[in-house]
């Protein structure tokens, strides 16, 4: 087992053609280490989506490779991204995380039965009550509150142990106090459930969980950050804007 | 995943539920054909086993021609003579010959006695028959005396021991009724009367033969052993011309049933065409919501996709959603069917039509018909299903989800191909109507038309929809929404009226046949007959002979010409059977003019040859010189074709003179329909008429008509199937115009958002009802009109076609075509009904949207319910609100604990204002009036729970356009800090009759100024305005928060005062009546 759980190389990712065409990733090299909370900040159209979405097999890059947990997926066909998306990948999105009809619960399992597979009792158990879930599961999202609605997507993210999950954006909508429960909860898996997060975010206080910070502009990896603080995150997005 | 399915089913079960009931009508439709298909059969069945009870039959031999009609049998008679020898035989405990033919029983009234279209039958009575009870009286013992069956007696109104007039064997003949008898099945209308064994064979077996013979075995004698006793007798009886065979009962009531079965099939083939046509039609509806709820579910179909649902799972998912409509559709289509044909039991058994058993469910309907309508469900709901499987799944991290448009090009393409084809077909089919097939190019020619229709209608929508439209665009602004409406969405539009075009082509197609059969009709009658009165009977009667030779014997009559018509079969060719129609050559060109291919008809007919049709002469390959070898019921003759003749008014394949015919089938065995009367020159015609009605009217049954009165009663029965046809379209056009609700109401559910900007913008409930009024009278005027030019298109073509078949002229009726498109709007108005209303209830802004709609979950779960409109669109962004100026606030309403409010403005000029707010909604501890309003905000900083940015446009007769975002409170707090314009006040909230009020206390610079504050979702009209509001601020901008904020009330507090003293109080007028509460006088 490698200590990288996804990594890009000569990343290119072009939108449209001819004299419209948008370099939205311009030659992205970067490993990603298993075990850690990686956030990926940059501003507007700096191509920090579209990064995560081929890192994360939702978008085919022009060119280059995304090896993701020792394969290489950037080459596979839909029906094997369909595979990947089943058993090595969770995803947090920003809005739209729940099926409506359904309840937390069955929200949160949906991954289980797109793949027939049975349902880890214990491990439900223990996502449930580390998210603060329990007292929710019959709820329709339409009755919980979006923190609450987060938090679940981040149970359905984490309840097929997949080798890495990707999450764009996912306080976006969220007040302080909710950011704070969701993002702290994803710090606690990378450190107590050992699991490997990713995450695009453009505020610095998310970016301040994580293990380490990437910078992107214009489609370019332009900087990094161990271990941050949402102060050395500003600093260094100050020195990139200037 | 199949839990998301049918969970979303459930939730949305509204939508489905005109799907549903698309399928049920179709499913209905079928099973109910089937139902009465089993019930039909049952009761011809019953009637075989009860009627056909012989052991053994003995019956002709060879396979022959003979009579036309009922009772007819498919091989040559047999002599009576072989009763005897049959009733020597070993075993054998009777032979019934069997005679039968037709009669007609007078009834107590002195008509007929016929119930709907059914035949009355005489039989020899025979009291060894089995299949037959005397049940009162005592049998026939003379020509004088009949036994009738009990439900004829019951019909006719005649009692045993009644006289009256029975018209057998072509004479009229007094009878006195004394019996009556049971047969043990119902007999699906028929009239039946016995009449005594020599009677019978003077009027049926005049020749002494009959169809077949019956044979009652001893007990113990099985009926194969009756059949091997008789075989020896009947080698030795053999007759030169008429050889008898033996066959079980059991095989003749097979054959029996058989020939029924396939009569029945035939009906419901043609049901089932029809049934086929309304499922057709009902998966359009199906097709078009499924589209539209996929479109609609795009993002949580992107969403399952991301999660691990591969494109296969998610069609599944949609297949699945489909089968339960098809299913749930299909079994109350099932309960539906058997309902109708239950009905149709009892109107049949009101008009005296009894049939039997109960209406049959049988595994194979309730099979058949659901596994049908899943199919159709199933296979409707394919391509939306496709195309959800095909949803990238990086679509649910996008905030708007849009599938893109479709080019129409390829569906416009293969419809175009599809047409041009057709028409090829079909002017294959004109170019060559004789040779082999041509009906055959016409049908798929008609059918690839349709199709191509179909396919090219998108194309021709926006086009053809922009014209019919242009008219509407002057009715502002209803006309020009809902023609943009119905454009928009070409698709949609054209699969909508497609449903409608199809049942509108078909109910085309057959107004033009009609009109055309009938002025075909006409044309024949004018061009052929020459006569001035004709005699007719109804539909499975014959003109006895007897009645003829009366009409012959009045003075005034030159000619009476009869037509008898027979069965012969003709050894040349295929060995078919042919209908021939005898005629007395004489009255070729004096009551009939015939147009001549070859030969003269008449001199060929003096001659004893036969006169063969055009197109049978062309089919057969005959000519001119050629001898037939014709097979009646006796010995074959040899006849020579004289002439070939084209002549739609006879409309048989071969004409023989009378004597001919004669001597090929024995005369009580044709059937005489029809009979010209020609007068002699000169005569009263009104005269002739009163005589012939005179001396035709013991016999009943035969009507007296002029040319002019015989062409409208052939009309009158092309009507009636004319009227049957619209019966049967009738549903799919139900269906048609079902699927145009659904459309409307998927559409106004797809379009909440826009239409409560337009209600919000002003336009009224009216305005709104009425632009879906006119979209859907523009989708069902298109379909209508295309699907009758595409009908009347394909019906055209017919007389150049079938020209053989006498479709000669054609006709088109405008008048009826006219009125079918006046129909179409009332259907559009009709249709529009329901989801009229629907889009008129709803509320005008959704401040909180539907969990439907795509953007709404997920959102961010507001704690205040006011803030809900930060929608992401800004459909939403308007706010409806009144102020007014309170000089004593009500403090018995004011509560305890109220939310403080500190906002800054960063921008407030013209009514437009940007507006950061800080709310705290229950405020610890007393506030000072002293503090200004960051001393307030400071003490309160950690009370603060809610935080906004808002987004102000100028306010306009009480309507705002205001967008507010949630802001993180650090922020917010930092924000207020920051800039200055600030106001602070305490809201109090209070429920006011159906109102929501605010009460807002300034602080500050703002003090001592309370404002009372009313919002509501629409206008706010028609207001109850309490007392304790002295006069509206509503429009004085110096009231405005942001007017505050700059020029706080403190400093011209007095001016107002001031003001209102010089001016009064004043209160909005164009927001409906004010009322106010409590003393103070209506203000208007």
């Amino acid at each position: 087992m490698s200590d990288v759980i996804a990594s890009a190389n000569e990343l290119v990712k072009v939108y449209g053609e001819g004299p419209t065409a948008v370099r939205a990733l311009d030659g992205i090299d970067v490993d990603l280490v298993r075990g850690e909370l990686t956030a990926v900040m940059g501003p507007s159209g700096s191509g920090k989506s579209t990064f995560m979405h081929c890192l994360a097999g939702l978008d085919r890059p022009t060119s280059g490779s995304v090896v993701v947990d020792g394969a290489e997926v950037s080459r596979w066909s839909e029906r094997r991204l369909t595979q990947l998306r089943r058993t090595r990948v969770g995803f947090v999105f920003q809005s739209y995380n729940l099926v409506p009809t359904l309840t937390a619960l069955e929200n949160i399992t949906l991954p289980l039965d797109i793949a027939r597979r049975p349902v880890d009792r214990s491990h439900l158990d223990l996502v449930v009550r580390t998210l603060g879930l329990a007292d929710r599961l019959d709820h329709k999202p339409s009755e919980l509150s979006g923190g609450q609605q987060q938090r679940v997507a981040c149970a359905r993210a984490l309840i097929g142990r997949p080798a890495v999950v990707f999450a764009d954006e996912p306080t976006g909508n969220l007040d302080s106090a909710s950011s704070a429960e969701v993002l702290g909860f994803l710090r606690r898996s990378v450190d107590e459930l050992g699991q490997s997060v990713v995450m695009v975010t453009h505020d610095p206080t998310s970016a301040g969980y994580a293990h380490r910070v990437l910078f992107l502009a214009d489609g370019r990896l332009i900087g990094e950050l161990r271990d941050p603080t949402p102060a050395t995150v500003l600093e260094q997005l100050g020195a990139a804007g200037r | 995943m199949n839990r998301v399915a049918v969970r979303a089913i459930q939730a949305h079960l509204v939508r489905f539920c005109l799907s549903v009931l698309a399928v049920a009508l179709g499913v209905a439709f079928v099973a109910g054909t089937f139902a009465l298909r089993t019930m039909l059969g049952s009761t011809f069945a019953d009637i075989i086993a009860t009627t056909t009870l012989g052991d053994a039959y003995v019956r002709g031999a060879d396979e022959a021609g003979g009579a036309a009609g009922p009772g007819a049998g498919t091989h040559n008679r047999v002599p009576l003579s072989l009763v005897d020898d049959i009733e020597k035989v070993d075993g054998v405990a009777a032979a019934l010959p069997d005679l039968q033919g037709p009669v007609v029983l007078v009834g107590a009234d002195g008509t007929a006695v016929q119930s709907t279209q059914a035949p009355s039958f005489a039989f020899g009575f025979d009291r060894r028959d089995r299949a037959v009870h005397l049940v009162a009286g005592h049998a026939p013992r003379g020509p004088d005396e009949v036994v009738v069956e009990s439900t004829s007696l019951a019909a006719s109104g005649l009692s045993l021991g009644d006289d009256t007039t029975l018209v057998v064997g072509g004479e009229l003949r007094p009878v006195r009724v004394v019996g009556e008898a049971e047969i043990g099945a119902a007999l699906a209308g028929a009239t039946v009367v016995f009449v005594d064994r020599a009677t019978a064979e003077a009027a049926f077996a005049p020749d002494g033969t009959a169809v077949s013979i019956a044979v009652n075995a001893d007990p113990g004698v099985t009926e194969q052993q009756l059949v091997d006793r008789l075989a020896p007798v009947l080698r030795a009886d053999s007759t030169p011309g008429a050889p008898a065979v033996a066959i079980t009962g059991d095989q003749m009531r097979a054959e029996a049933t058989e020939s029924v079965e396939e009569v029945l099939g035939f009906v419901t083939t043609f049901l089932l065409v029809f049934a086929g046509v309304s499922l057709f039609v009902g998966a359009f509806i199906i097709a078009n919501t499924f589209a539209m709820w996929v479109r609609q579910r795009t993002r949580e179909l992107a969403l399952l996709r991301a999660v691990g649902a591969s494109p296969l799972q998610v069609f599944g998912s949609i297949v699945l959603q489909a089968a339960l409509v098809g299913v749930v559709g299909a079994v109350l289509g099932v309960a539906g069917g058997l309902g109708l044909v239950v009905l149709l039991r009892q109107v049949l058994a009101s008009f005296g039509m009894d049939l039997a058993g109960q209406v049959p469910i049988d595994a194979f309907t309730v099979v058949v018909s659901v596994l049908l309508g899943t199919c159709v469900s199933v296979a409707a709901a394919a391509i939306p299903a496709r195309r959800a499987a095909l949803v990238p799944p990086v679509d649910a991290l996008r905030d708007e989800v849009t599938l893109p448009e479709r080019s129409l090009v390829r569906r416009a393409l293969v419809g175009a191909a599809l047409l041009v084809a057709g028409a090829a077909a079909i002017a294959r089919a004109m170019v060559a109507p004789e040779a082999d097939g041509a009906d055959r190019w016409l049908g798929l020619g008609a059918c690839a038309v349709v199709l191509g229709v179909l396919g090219v209608a998108p194309v021709v929508a926006r086009t053809v929809l922009t014209v019919i439209g242009t008219p509407l665009v002057a009715v502002r602004p209803v006309g020009r929404l809902a023609r943009g409406n119905v454009v928009r969405n070409p698709r949609r539009t054209a699969n909508t009226a497609g449903a409608l075009m199809i049942g509108m082509a078909l109910v085309g197609a057959s107004a033009v046949i009609a009109a055309t059969a009938q002025a075909s009709t006409r044309a024949i009658v004018t061009r052929e007959a020459s006569t001035d009165f004709i005699l007719r009977v109804a539909p499975a009667g014959t003109v006895p002979a007897q009645a003829v030779a009366d009409v012959r014997a009045l003075p005034d009559v030159r000619a009476a010409d009869a037509f008898a018509t027979a069965a012969v079969r003709v050894e040349q060719g295929d060995g078919d059977s042919f209908t021939v129609t005898g005629v007395d050559p004489a009255a070729i060109g004096r009551s009939v003019r015939t147009t001549e291919v070859q030969g003269s008809f008449r001199d060929a007919l003096a001659r004893g040859d036969v006169a063969v049709q055009r197109t049978t002469a062309r089919d057969e390959g005959w000519h001119v010189g050629d001898a037939l070898t014709l097979t009646g019921t006796g010995e074959p003759r040899t006849a020579r074709i004289g002439a070939v003749i084209d002549s739609p008014a006879f409309g048989v394949p071969l004409v023989a003179p009378q004597a001919l015919l004669d001597a090929l089938v024995p005369a009580d065995q044709q059937q005489v329909t029809t009979v010209f009367v020609t007068a002699v020159r000169g005569t009263d015609l009104e005269g002739l008429r009163h005589a012939l009605t005179t001396t035709v009217q013991p016999y009943v049954v035969i009507t007296v008509m002029d040319p002019e009165q015989f062409v409208s009663d052939l009309a009158e029965q092309v009507d009636r199937v004319l009227v049957i046809l619209y019966a049967l379209l009738g549903l799919s056009v139900v269906i048609a115009v079902l699927g145009i609700v659904n459309t409307l109401a998927l559409s106004v559910i797809e379009r909440t958002r826009e239409i409560g900007l337009l209600r919000a913008v002003g336009l009224g409930r009216v305005q709104l009802g009425a632009t879906i009024t006119v979209e859907s009278v523009l989708t069902a005027v298109f379909g209508t009109a295309v699907g009758l030019v595409v009908g009347v298109a394909l019906a055209s073509t017919l007389p150049t076609v079938f020209a053989d078949k006498g479709l000669r002229t054609l006709a088109v009726p405008w008048g009826s075509l006219l009125v079918m498109l006046a129909l179409a709007v009332v259907v559009g108005v009709l249709a529009a009904v329901w989801p009229a209303i629907r889009a008129a209830r709803l509320p005008v802004l959704s401040r909180c949207p539907r969990n439907e709609a795509p953007t709404s979950v997920g959102s961010g779960h507001a704690p205040h319910g006011e803030h809900c409109a930060m929608s992401d669109t800004g459909y939403g962004d308007f706010e409806f609100e009144r102020r007014f100026w309170v000089e004593r606030p009500p403090t018995e309403l004011l509560e305890s604990a109220p939310a403080l409010i500190v906002q800054s403005y960063l921008l407030a000029q013209d009514g437009f204002a940007v507006r950061v707010r800080a709310q705290a909604s229950a405020v610890a501890g007393p506030i000072d009036p002293a503090d200004d309003e960051l001393a307030l905000l400071e003490k309160h900083v950690r009370a603060v729970d809610f935080c906004a940015i808002t987004v102000k446009g100028p306010m306009v007769e009480g309507t705002r356009y205001e967008a507010e975002r949630e802001l993180d409170p650090a922020v917010a707090v930092e924000l207020i800090r920051r800039a200055d314009a600030r106001v602070a006040k305490l809201r109090h909230s209070v429920w006011l009759g159906t109102d929501g009020w605010v009460i807002d206390v300034f602080a500050g610079g703002n003090a001592p100024l309370v404002v009372a504050e009313v919002e509501r979702g629409g206008p706010v009209t028609d207001l109850l305005i309490p007392d304790f509001c002295v006069t509206e601020v509503t429009t004085d901008a110096r009231f405005a928060n942001d007017g505050l904020a700059h020029a706080p009330y403190g400093t011209w507090a007095s001016t107002f005062a001031s003001e209102l003293v010089a001016t009064g109080p004043r209160f909005l007028t164009g927001l409906g009546h004010n009322h106010r509460t409590g003393d103070v006088p209506p203000v208007v």
